[in-house]
């Protein structure tokens, strides 16, 4: 009994956390799948052998890339971070180590969110 | 305590740690991916040489790696969901073995060309 009350005192049901880890992974199945072939094997410079400005920035101009990666960045930083949030409440269960640890994922994630964005949408290629 | 501990490495076992280390090594590479590629809204000098660096062969070699830690999560997530909605619990064992199989192959056919370019960088 004590190890349930324990248990339960860590939140929620967290069915939305639950739920949540769901949708996103089956939305990453395609975006990151999609995002590996065609970012990192389609998109490599077979000259040099490598990623280069010039091939990749011509899929980051294509809006319709620009909204598949940011579809890709949200719901990859959900998903991570979301997953993190599961494996620490199922060890850490003081209540301020929780808050303090829930706090430093939101900030975490959305300081990469920002960093994100501001790669992905403003991009375009310089004149010339 | 040491109750708890008395479940034995089985299959599931197995299957439930390697997604969460999975997991674990793939949220450490999400921060790294967005702040390497942000260089790309830089300067095009930049970007390219920071991909210089990442053509390296111990980054090919780990992009290798990366591919099939992707490919084992991935696929074992589509098994967490099936046995969530309930048919799967049967044949979660069967399952996982699907997603070894499954998961082995696409390592090989998208793992092929990074170890080309790999081997063409070591020599």
């Amino acid at each position: 009994m004590e190890t349930i009350r324990r248990f339960k005192s860590s939140g929620g049901s967290g069915a939305v956390i639950w739920f949540s880890q769901r949708i996103t992974g089956l939305l990453l199945a395609c975006l990151l799948v999609g995002h590996f072939v065609f970012q990192h094997f389609f998109a490599e410079d077979r000259r040099v052998g490598r990623l280069t400005y010039e091939s990749v920035s011509a899929t980051l101009v294509d809006p319709l890339w620009k909204t598949l990666e940011m579809l890709f960045l949200v719901c990859a930083l959900f998903h991570g971070f979301n997953g993190l949030w599961m494996i620490l409440s199922d060890y850490v269960h003081t209540g301020w180590i929780r808050v303090s640890l829930l706090t430093c994922l939101c900030v975490g994630g959305l300081v990469l969110f920002v960093l994100g964005t501001v790669t992905i949408l403003p991009f375009s290629r310089p004149a010339g | 305590m040491w109750i708890d501990m008395m479940y034995r490495w089985r299959t599931g076992a197995i299957a439930w740690l390697l997604h969460r280390l999975s997991g674990l090594a793939l949220a450490a590479y999400l921060p790294v991916h967005i702040w390497v590629n942000h260089h790309i809204a830089k300067s095009p000098e930049q970007y390219d040489r920071v991909m210089s660096v990442l053509a390296l062969p111990v980054f090919k070699a780990l992009e290798i790696g990366l591919w099939g830690v992707i490919l084992y999560h991935t696929l074992n997530g589509m098994r967490i969901l099936l046995i969530d909605l309930g048919p799967g619990v049967r044949y979660q064992k069967h399952l996982f073995w699907l997603v070894v199989v499954v998961g082995v192959f696409l390592w090989v056919v998208g793992g092929y060309p990074l170890a080309v370019s790999f081997f063409e960088k070591m020599n």
